[in-house]
């Protein structure tokens, strides 16, 4: 593997897996729970990491 | 009401008149430049109009109402496309160099270079056709129907459509993406304001933040919970986010702009705020659904949330009045960069490959606009059922275009037969089973559409000559710059 592009292989798998976790976490594990603390909460930390991990992913271009 | 609502719509029309036709100064000769601003376009600019451009009325109309009536699982559906924004830090880079280096105006050209046949980039420029223009009507009606309620109707639902549709119109005429650049930064800033002054009045009038918790969570707990009260169940919330997932690639107003920036650097820029900006809005829209579900509980439709919320007086008239206003902002700024797609499209991937020398493209693309913007108008004055469904249609739709895009930098088998078969067949399925309302086996029609444009593509690309030689000298150029700018 390219000594310059494996980090930025590793945030895709990242991104991969909150996207999955995005699905599966409140249809899941919080299923049918009626409070801010359950998928609003959940989805807005996804967003949040999600938004971070994008913004990582091309803070190593070189323009 | 009315008297102000008249007052600020003329104040932003005008100052859009004024941006727009400033935006003349400068403006070279060529498609290139009239369609991407000469490849010239900045970071914060490109930033701000890519967020203009892709959140519509949608978001403080369409999906506050989906919250009224599912609750959470729209901030789950909107926060995964956010994340599919993904598919340009991948994407992004690729169109831009291939641009850069082959001259592409319209991703649907890109296509017919790689896939070496006229038809592949035809056929794409025919789809984004058919589903956008029936999406920039319903718009349109949006504002028609958003100006005759909040006017009670002094601007009634046919000027107010004319008004949305003379403005997008005028403002792409002026200078192209020039001006739709800078329209859709003023609009973009209108919107965001706007929004965000009326979800804190909103929830101020709730007793502040933590009554608004409370009596979201008292009173309408089932909201909060997935699937909710019905709406989000598993298999709908992947019938809605699969297709908007790829929108940044599928959508040719948006992944055109992806040939735009003047640097990689300047799209980095743009895609880090819009990121920023599109978690804010959803986030603001969510909660102004939530508002409106605690105020005004029991609403016959859920589309009838944020007029009602307006009509109730819950907040300052003169909020509303703003709020309007940039809902109207919203929508214009969709509807125009649309228009200046469609008519990039028509002109580079239909005129022009018929036209011999392809003479006059830039006329044949404007006059597509003003086609297009007369079609856009009548489909919305005619309020068809049809409309409305091959709008809802459309990021399905689009979606189907997805293989031949990867395919165009991920697999050099992929062939011009596999990119047709796969977009007319799948787009016909997925556009009846939308028509006719149908979900074989529970599966929903997007599914079905994405699923069978895969097969499609690799099936008739394996079973056709790939143009090696042709994949070849596309790439070429991509991977070195690849390489050059250390991207992944």
């Amino acid at each position: 593997m390219d000594r310059s592009t494996a980090p930025g292989r590793g945030l895709l798998g990242l991104l991969a897996l909150l996207i999955v976790l995005a699905y599966a976490v409140p249809y899941g594990l919080l299923r049918d729970i009626p409070s801010w603390q359950a998928a609003f909460l959940f989805w807005t930390l996804f967003g949040v990491a999600a938004v971070a991990v994008i913004i990582r992913l091309i803070s190593g271009w070189r323009p | 009401m009315t008297q102000g609502v008249l007052i600020l719509l003329g104040v932003y029309a005008l100052l859009g008149m004024a941006v727009a036709f400033s935006a003349r100064r400068g403006l070279g000769e060529g498609a290139g430049e009239y369609y991407l601003a000469g490849r010239r376009a900045g970071g914060v600019l490109s930033a701000l109009s890519y967020g203009a451009t892709t959140y519509s009325a949608f978001m403080m109309v369409g999906l506050a109402g989906l919250t009224y009536a599912g609750g959470v699982g729209a901030l789950g559906f909107e926060l995964v496309y956010l994340a599919g924004l993904g598919l340009v830090a991948i994407f992004g880079p690729r169109f831009w160099l291939a641009g850069r280096a082959h001259g592409f105006i319209t991703p649907a050209e890109m296509l017919s270079y790689r896939y070496d046949s006229p038809w592949v980039g035809g056929v794409m420029a025919v789809a984004a056709c058919i589903f956008l223009i029936p999406y920039s009507a319903v718009q349109l009606m949006g504002i028609g129907y958003l100006l005759e309620a909040v006017t009670d109707g002094a601007v009634g639902f046919q000027s107010g459509i004319l008004i949305g549709a003379g403005l997008a119109l005028i403002w792409t005429l002026a200078a192209g993406l020039r001006s739709v650049l800078w329209t859709d930064a003023l609009q973009v800033i209108v919107m965001l304001v706007t929004s965000l002054l009326a979800v804190g009045f909103i929830v101020a009038a709730l007793g502040g933040p933590g009554d608004f918790l409370d009596t979201i969570a008292t009173d309408h707990g089932e909201w909060l919970a997935v699937p909710g009260p019905g709406l989000f169940s598993l298999t709908t919330f992947i019938g809605l986010t699969l297709p908007w997932f790829f929108f940044s690639i599928s959508n040719p107003q948006v992944s055109q702009r992806l040939f735009t920036t003047e640097s990689l650097g300047a799209m980095r820029t743009m895609l880090a705020g819009f990121l920023i900006l599109g978690l804010v809005y959803t986030l603001v829209s969510v909660v102004w659904g939530f508002s409106a579900l605690a105020l005004l509980p029991g609403l016959e439709s859920a589309d009838q949330a944020t007029p009602a919320l307006l009509a109730s007086g819950a907040i300052p008239k003169g909020i509303a009045i703003v709020l309007v206003i940039g809902i109207v902002a919203a929508a214009v700024s969709t509807v125009d960069s649309i228009m200046l797609s469609l008519s990039a499209l028509a002109g580079r991937d239909l005129y022009r490959p018929l036209a011999r020398g392809g003479r006059h493209e830039l006329l044949a693309g404007k006059l597509v606009m003003l086609l297009v913007t007369g079609l856009a108008i009548a489909f919305a004055r005619l309020q068809l059922d049809l409309i409305t469904i091959l709008s809802v249609a459309s990021s399905s739709g689009l979606l189907v275009t997805v293989p031949a895009i990867v395919g165009c930098f991920f697999w050099a088998r992929g062939t011009a037969t596999g990119a047709l078969v796969s977009i007319i067949g799948a787009g016909v399925v997925v556009t009846l089973l939308q028509v006719t309302g149908s979900n074989p086996l529970g599966i929903p029609a997007s599914v079905w559409g994405g699923a069978l444009a895969v097969v499609l593509f690799v099936t008739a690309s394996l079973l056709t000559r790939a143009p090696t030689a042709r994949a070849e000298a596309f790439m070429q150029p991509v991977r070195e710059g690849l390489a050059r700018h250390r991207v992944l």
